[in-house]
C-alpha cells in the first residue's frame, strides 16, 4: 500500500455500515483484526492486500481501495477462512458481494480481468442454460490473451482426443420461460 | 372490630431520569391514577428512590394516613427493598407498598410513546387493584448456624476458609479430591513475580490442614442441599480412601511399590502414578487414596502388596463410602473452572503431533516436579531451538469460548520468559491483543519484549508438519498472518505450546441446580450484581468465589475469596436472619389431601401429617414462591399476598380499569402545584 | 426407489468420465437414477460473482423441475451440491433472497417448495446407498492399492455433510471397504486452486503441485477425489505440456471411477481413457501394490 494520508473527507465513511447491513456481512462488526483469514487463505501470495486488510480497509471506509483491489478476484471460494473465524464472518460470502459491487459500480481492479470470465460465464449461461468450456475460452481468451490461449494448446488437443471438449452449446428446451425467468432474475438483482 | 375503612392509597410515579419520562407521559399518568377508586394522592416525581422522593411517600403516608402505597418505577430487584424501608421508617406495614414496573415491562420495551403511556396506566390501575386488598405481613426472625462450608479446596476455597476460621467461626472444607491445592498447585512459576506457586500455596494449604476451626473433608462430594437461609442440612458423601489417615504415617512404601501403573492426571496423562497415590508429594492431607478403578485386588481380586507392606497396617479394603451431614449458616462455592480441549480446534493439531502441548502439560513440563523434571524437551528428548507460543486457544472465539480467559496473555509471557531462562530458544508468541492489566503486568510485559522474544500480532491459521520451504524435516510449521508486518509468514518450531482458554467445570450445572445459583450463556456462577456484589449470589446465604463465576488471576481469585468470607462472616455475626414473610398456606375445607402440593414444592417445604390428616407448611422452607398454589387442582394452597381473589381482582383491574375510576361524586384530584394531584380528604366510610 | 440425478455442466464436458463412471457404477450398486429433465448449470462461483438472485434462481430451477418428481437427489459435483443446498437453506430459512427467487421463479412459469434433499455422491454412496451394499459388491481387483483420498474444499466447507470438517473420512470408509488400504497425507482438505483455473492457470496449477508433493509423501498408488474440478487440476498439475504423451506416473480418479474398478468394473466403463493423463489404465495394473496380507494402515 503506498503510504498516504487518509482524509476522512474523502473516505466513505459508511462504507462499513453498507457491509454490515448486506445479508451476509451479518458478523462482519465483530472482527478482531486476527488475521486467521489470511494466514489460512491458499490464495493471499496472489492478493495485493490479504483477507484481514481488506477488512481493516472496510473499516477506514477505504471503498475504491478495497472494490479495485485484487483480492476478491484471486479468492478461490475455499472456504478455509470462513470456517475458521473466531468471529464467525462469512467472508468467502462477502468477498462475493465485492465482486459483485465491483463490476456494479465499475471499480474493478485494472490488473486482472477475472471478471470478464465471470461476466462471460454468466452470459453463455443466461443464453444457452449450460455451459459450453469451448465458447468461454474462446470468447475469454482469444482475443486479449492469444498467449495464454497457445500454451492451452497441449491440454486443449489432448481433451479432443480423448473426447471430452464439447464442440456444440447446449439449448434449454423451454427457452421462453427460461429467459423470463433469467430476466426477472436480473432486474431483482439490480433493484437492491 | 374496629369497622373497616376503605382503602387510602398513594401512587407514585417515578420518571428515573428519562429512563421511563423519556417514553411514557408520566404527568399523565399520575393524573390517571389520581382518578383511580381509593387513591387519595397521586404524585409523579424525577427519581423516587432519591431521599427527596422517598420523604415524599413518608410525608404523604403521615399526613394522608396512607395504608397502601403504589411506587411505580423500576424493577422491584432494584429498588423494593429501598421503598420498603421508606414505608416501615414511616410506620407503615411495608407489605402494603408494591411496586408497578413501568420501566423494564414498558418504557424500555414499547416503542411507541402511546402505546407505553396506555400500558402504564394499566399496569398502575392493576398494582391499586392489588395493593387494595393486600394484608399487612411480617418476617420472621431464626437463629443462624455458626458454620462455614466452603465448596473446593482451590486457592480461592482455601483464603476464604481461613479467614472464615480466623473470624472464630467453623469451616468445613469440602473438596473433591484427595488434596487441597486445586489448579494452582499445578503451576510452576506465578506471574508478574515468578513466585514459585507452591512454595507461596503450600503454606496455606498446610494453615488449612492444621487450623483448629477448619475441618478438612477431601475426597468427598455434595450429594443433596437442603433447609433455608442460615439453616442448611448439607448431605456429603466421604469416599473411599481405603487409607485410615490416622494410622498411616507417610512413609510412602506403598506408593513405590504398587504394581498398577495410570496415567497421572496431576501431570496431564503425561507420566504415572500407581493405583494407590497422592495427588502430588505436598499434597495436604497427605494420605494415599486407593483408585479403586485400576488397583489389581478391586479389579482382580489379587496383590495386596500394599498391604503386606504397610508398617503400621493402614490399609483397608473394607472401607466404604459414609454420608455425613453437615448444618451450616452461609456457604461459599469456589468450585473452579477447567481448562479448554484443544481437541476441539484441530486446526492446532493438538492430539495429533506429538509436540503440541496444551498450557497445564507445559507448567508440569517446565516444573521440577512435573514429567521430565523441569527438563524443557520435545516428544523424542531433544531441548528444542524454536518455541511457538500460540495465544487465544478457545477464548475470543464464537465457536467455542467468545470470553477473554484472562490469564492467558500473562501465562504465555510467563511461559516465554521460563523458556528462554532454561533453553535459550528462540521463542515466538502470537497474539491478538496483550492483555496485561494487573499490577506490575505491563511491565513484565516490557521485560519480555526486552528478553528478545520475537512477538508477532495474528492468531496462528494452522499447525502442520509440511516443511516450509522443503528443508525442514520433522517439524512443525506455524502459517500466521503477521498483521502489524502486513505479510502472511511460515515459521517452523520444535515446539507448540497453546495458551486454553478457561471455562465452566464440567459438573457446574448440577453444583448450580443442587445450591439454587444460576449461570450465565457461558456456563459460569452470576454473581448477585456484577458490579456492587460480585461474590454474592441471588441467594443470601451463599457466597461464590475465584474461577467459578468468571476465570480471573490469583490476586483477583484471593481478594474475591476473602470478600466471600466476609460476607459470610458479616451472616454469621448477626447471628439471626430474616425469613421471608410471605409463605403458603392451606385451606383444610377445600383440601382433597391429592398430596400434589407435596411432590412439586421445590424446597420440600410441605408435608403431609397423618395424625391430624393435614397438609402442613413448613414457614421456615417455605420462600413463597407460589408452585403449590398453582398446582393445587383444588385451590386449596395459596400464598399470602398472592391469593386468588387478589389475582383476579388485579387483572380485572388491568383489564378494565374504567371500572375503577371515581364517579363524578367522588371528589376528583386536584391539580397541585409542583407533585401532582392529591384528591381532597375522603370521607372517611 | 429412484433418485433424482443432477449432473452439472462438467459432467457433459470436461468429466464425461465422470458421469460414465457414476452411470455404470449405480447401474452395477441397483441403483435407479432419473437424470432432472431439462437441467440447467446451477451458476456457482462464476455466476454468484455477477448476479447473487440469477445464481440462486439457476439453481432453484433445478430443484423446481426435480421436485415434483421426487425427494431425494444426487449430484457428483461438490460446487453443485454447495449451491443446492444453499438455495434450500434459504428457503428453509425464509431470508429475502428466497422471495426474490420465488419471484422469478415464478416469472418462468415454476415454483419450489423447499422439499427435495440433495446428497453429494460421496455422501450418497456411504450413508443412502450404504458401506455394507458396496463392501458386498467389492472385488479383489483394488486389494494392495494404496488410495489417497483428496477432499478438497466445498465437500467439507463450510458444510460437511455427514463428516467432519477437518477430518473428513467418508472416503476413508469406502476405500477400506473396497478392500484396498488408506494412503494418508497432509492437506487432505487444501484447496486445488480449481477458481484460479481458468485465469490464473499457473498460480493455480502451483496450489495443486504442492497438494500432489504432500500427497506423493505418502506413496500412493491412486489418487481419488470426489470432485471433477479437483480432478481435472490435480491431472493438470502432473500434466507434462512438452511431453503430452508421457504415461502418468500418479492416477489420478474421481469418485466413481475408484468406486467402479473396486466393483470390478471395466476401464472402458469407467471411462479411463478419457484422462488427461496419458496411461492411466496401464498404472493402476503395474502399479507397486502391497502384498495382501498387510491389514490397512495410516502412512
Amino acid at each position: 500500500m503506498k503510504n498516504r494520508i487518509l482524509l476522512e473527507s474523502e473516505q466513505h465513511r459508511d462504507f462499513l455500515e453498507e457491509i454490515a447491513a448486506l445479508p451476509e456481512g451479518e458478523r462482519v462488526l465483530s472482527c478482531l483484526q486476527c488475521g486467521t483469514c489470511s494466514g489460512t487463505c491458499p490464495a493471499a501470495s496472489l492478493m495485493d492486500y490479504a483477507p484481514r486488510q481488506i477488512f481493516a480497509m472496510i473499516r477506514a471506509g477505504m471503498k475504491k481501495d478495497v472494490l479495485g483491489s485484487l483480492t476478491p478476484w484471486m479468492c478461490s471460494s475455499c472456504y478455509e477462512c470462513t470456517v475458521k473465524c473466531p468471529a464467525q464472518i462469512k467472508i468467502t460470502e462477502i468477498m462475493y458481494a465485492l465482486k459483485r459491487a465491483a463490476i456494479k459500480q465499475g471499480l474493478a481492479s485494472p490488473d486482472t480481468d477475472v471478471y470478464r470470465f465471470y461476466q462471460h460465464f454468466t452470459d453463455i449461461v443466461s443464453k444457452h442454460g449450460r455451459m459450453n468450456e469451448m465458447l468461454l475460452m474462446m470468447r475469454y481468451m482469444a482475443l486479449r490473451h492469444p498467449v495464454a490461449m497457445m500454451s492451452r494448446v497441449p491440454v486443449g488437443m489432448r481433451m479432443m482426443m480423448t473426447g471430452v471438449m464439447q464442440v456444440q452449446p447446449h439449448r434449454v428446451k423451454n427457452a421462453d420461460s427460461f429467459q423470463k425467468m433469467v430476466e426477472k432474475a436480473a432486474a431483482l438483482e439490480a433493484q437492491q | 372490630m374496629p369497622k373497616k375503612r376503605t382503602p387510602r392509597i398513594g401512587v407514585y410515579v417515578c420518571h428515573c431520569g428519562s429512563n421511563i419520562a423519556g417514553k411514557v407521559d408520566v404527568k399523565a399518568v399520575a393524573a390517571t391514577a389520581g382518578r383511580l377508586s381509593d387513591v387519595v394522592v397521586a404524585r409523579d416525581y424525577q427519581f423516587m428512590c432519591s431521599e427527596p422522593g422517598q420523604e415524599l411517600i413518608r410525608q404523604d403516608i403521615k399526613e394522608h394516613e396512607l395504608d397502601g402505597v403504589v411506587v411505580a418505577a423500576c424493577s422491584p430487584l432494584m429498588h423494593e427493598k429501598t421503598f420498603r424501608r421508606t414505608c416501615a421508617t414511616a410506620g407503615l406495614n411495608h407489605y402494603l407498598m408494591q411496586m408497578a414496573n413501568i420501566r423494564e415491562q414498558c418504557s424500555w420495551v414499547t416503542e411507541d410513546p402511546a402505546a407505553a403511556t396506555d400500558k402504564a396506566k394499566s399496569i398502575i390501575s392493576g398494582t391499586v387493584g392489588w395493593v387494595r386488598n393486600l394484608r399487612p405481613l411480617a418476617e420472621r426472625e431464626v437463629p443462624v448456624v455458626p458454620a462455614v462450608m466452603v465448596l473446593g479446596g482451590g486457592i480461592a476455597g482455601i483464603q476464604a476458609a481461613l479467614q472464615c476460621a480466623d473470624a472464630g467461626y467453623k469451616v468445613y472444607l469440602v473438596e473433591r479430591k484427595q488434596s487441597v491445592g486445586g489448579h494452582m498447585a499445578m503451576l510452576d512459576k506465578t506471574f508478574p513475580t515468578l513466585d514459585c506457586s507452591a512454595c507461596i500455596l503450600t503454606p496455606k494449604m498446610v494453615s488449612v490442614g492444621q487450623h483448629p476451626n477448619i475441618e478438612l473433608m477431601t475426597y468427598c462430594e455434595v450429594e443433596e442441599v437442603s433447609g433455608y437461609a442460615g439453616n442448611m442440612k448439607i448431605k456429603v458423601r466421604r469416599k473411599a480412601t481405603c487409607v485410615d489417615a490416622e494410622k498411616c504415617n507417610g512413609c510412602g512404601i506403598c506408593k513405590e511399590k504398587c504394581p498398577a501403573k495410570v496415567p497421572n492426571e496431576f501431570e496431564q496423562g503425561k507420566g504415572e502414578r500407581r493405583a494407590i497415590y497422592t495427588l502430588f508429594p505436598q499434597a495436604v492431607p497427605n494420605t494415599p487414596v486407593i483408585d479403586r478403578d485400576n488397583c489389581i485386588f478391586f479389579q482382580k481380586g489379587k496383590c495386596r502388596a500394599c498391604e503386606k507392606l504397610c508398617k503400621t497396617g493402614a490399609i483397608n479394603y473394607e472401607d466404604q463410602d459414609k454420608i455425613v451431614e453437615l448444618d451450616v449458616g452461609a456457604i461459599i462455592i469456589a468450585t473452579g473452572h477447567s481448562v479448554f480441549d484443544a481437541k476441539d480446534m484441530p486446526q492446532y493439531g493438538y492430539g495429533k503431533y506429538a509436540d503440541v502441548y496444551s498450557s497445564l502439560e507445559f507448567e508440569r513440563m517446565v516444573n521440577a516436579g512435573g514429567f521430565t523434571q523441569g527438563h524443557i524437551k520435545t516428544s523424542d528428548g531433544r531441548t528444542p531451538e524454536t518455541v511457538g507460543i500460540i495465544h487465544c486457544v478457545g477464548s475470543r472465539d464464537q465457536r467455542y469460548l467468545p470470553h477473554c480467559s484472562e490469564v492467558c496473555c500473562m501465562y504465555s509471557l510467563k511461559f516465554a520468559h521460563l523458556i528462554k531462562e532454561h533453553t535459550g530458544a528462540t521463542i515466538y508468541n502470537f497474539y491478538i491483543d496483550m492483555r496485561c492489566v494487573g499490577k506490575g503486568y505491563e511491565e513484565f510485559y516490557d521485560r519480555l519484549l526486552n528478553e528478545n522474544i520475537r512477538f508477532v500480532r495474528g492468531k496462528v491459521a494452522s499447525v502442520s508438519n509440511e516443511p516450509a520451504n522443503g528443508s525442514e524435516r520433522d517439524r512443525l510449521v506455524l502459517q500466521v498472518e503477521d498483521t502489524l508486518a502486513g505479510v502472511v509468514r511460515k515459521i517452523p518450531v520444535d515446539m507448540v505450546v497453546l495458551a486454553n482458554g478457561l471455562q465452566p467445570q464440567k459438573d457446574a450445572e448440577e453444583v448450580g441446580r443442587l445450591f439454587g445459583i444460576s449461570r450465565n450463556k457461558a456456563g459460569f456462577f452470576i454473581e448477585q450484581h456484577p458490579k456492587l456484589n460480585p461474590f454474592g449470589t441471588s441467594n443470601s446465604c451463599i457466597f461464590i468465589a475465584g474461577t467459578c463465576c468468571d476465570p480471573k488471576d490469583i490476586p483477583y481469585a484471593v481478594s474475591q475469596a476473602s470478600a466471600a468470607a466476609s460476607g459470610a462472616i458479616t451472616l454469621l455475626s448477626q447471628g439471626k436472619v430474616l425469613v421471608e414473610a410471605i409463605g403458603a398456606h392451606a385451606d383444610d375445607d377445600l383440601c382433597s389431601r391429592c398430596l400434589t402440593c407435596v411432590s412439586i414444592c421445590p424446597y420440600k417445604a410441605i408435608s403431609y401429617d397423618a395424625e391430624l390428616d393435614k397438609t402442613v407448611v413448613d414457614e421456615t422452607l417455605c420462600h413463597g414462591c407460589g408452585t403449590c398454589a398453582a398446582g393445587c387442582p383444588a385451590g386449596a394452597i395459596e400464598s399470602d399476598n398472592f391469593t386468588q381473589p387478589q389475582i383476579l381482582h388485579e387483572i380485572e383491574a388491568i383489564l378494565l380499569s374504567d371500572k375503577f375510576m371515581k364517579t363524578d361524586g367522588e371528589e376528583g384530584a386536584k391539580a397541585t402545584e409542583d407533585t401532582g394531584t392529591v384528591a381532597g380528604k375522603a370521607a372517611e366510610a | 426407489m429412484k433418485y433424482l440425478y443432477y449432473p452439472g455442466c462438467s459432467s457433459k464436458g470436461t468429466s464425461r468420465a465422470y458421469e460414465e463412471a457414476l452411470l455404470s457404477v449405480c447401474r452395477k450398486l441397483g441403483v435407479e437414477l432419473e437424470e432432472i429433465e431439462d437441467w440447467n448449470c446451477c451458476g456457482a462461483t462464476s455466476v454468484v460473482a455477477v448476479n447473487k438472485v440469477l445464481a440462486f434462481t439457476l439453481s432453484a430451477r433445478n430443484l423446481a423441475l426435480a421436485e415434483p418428481k421426487g425427494k431425494e437427489m444426487m449430484t457428483p459435483c461438490p460446487s453443485c451440491w454447495l449451491m443446492l443446498t444453499k438455495v434450500n437453506m434459504a428457503f428453509h430459512e425464509g431470508v429475502a433472497l428466497a422471495d426474490k427467487v420465488r419471484q422469478a421463479l415464478a416469472a418462468g412459469g415454476l415454483n419450489y417448495g423447499g422439499t427435495v434433499n440433495v446428497h453429494h455422491l460421496l455422501d450418497f454412496l456411504v450413508n443412502v446407498v450404504g458401506l455394507d451394499k458396496v463392501k458386498k459388491a467389492a472385488t479383489d481387483s483394488l486389494k494392495g492399492h494404496r488410495i489417497a483420498p483428496y477432499y478438497g474444499c466445498q465437500i467439507v466447507r463450510p458444510y460437511a455433510e455427514s463428516d467432519d470438517t477437518y477430518n473428513p473420512q467418508n472416503m476413508e470408509k469406502l476405500i477400506e471397504a473396497l478392500g484396498a488400504k488408506v494412503a494418508q497425507f497432509e492437506g487432505k482438505t487444501a484447496c486445488c486452486g480449481g477458481a484460479l483455473m481458468a485465469t490464473r492457470k499457473d498460480d493455480g496449477v502451483e496450489m495443486s503441485r504442492n497438494i500432489l508433493k504432500s500427497i506423493k509423501r505418502a506413496s500412493p498408488t491412486i489418487v481419488v477425489t470426489p470432485c471433477p474440478l479437483c480432478q481435472l487440476n490435480l491431472e493438470l498439475a502432473e500434466f507434462d505440456e512438452k511431453q503430452p504423451w508421457k504415461e502418468t506416473e500418479l492416477p489420478v480418479l474421481n469418485l466413481a471411477q475408484l468406486v467402479g474398478l473396486g466393483l470390478g468394473l471395466t476401464p472402458k466403463e469407467l471411462g479411463l481413457s478419457r484422462s488427461l493423463l496419458p496411461g492411466v489404465e496401464k498404472k493402476i495394473k503395474t502399479a507397486k501394490k502391497d502384498s495382501a496380507s498387510l491389514e490397512t494402515a495410516q502412512v
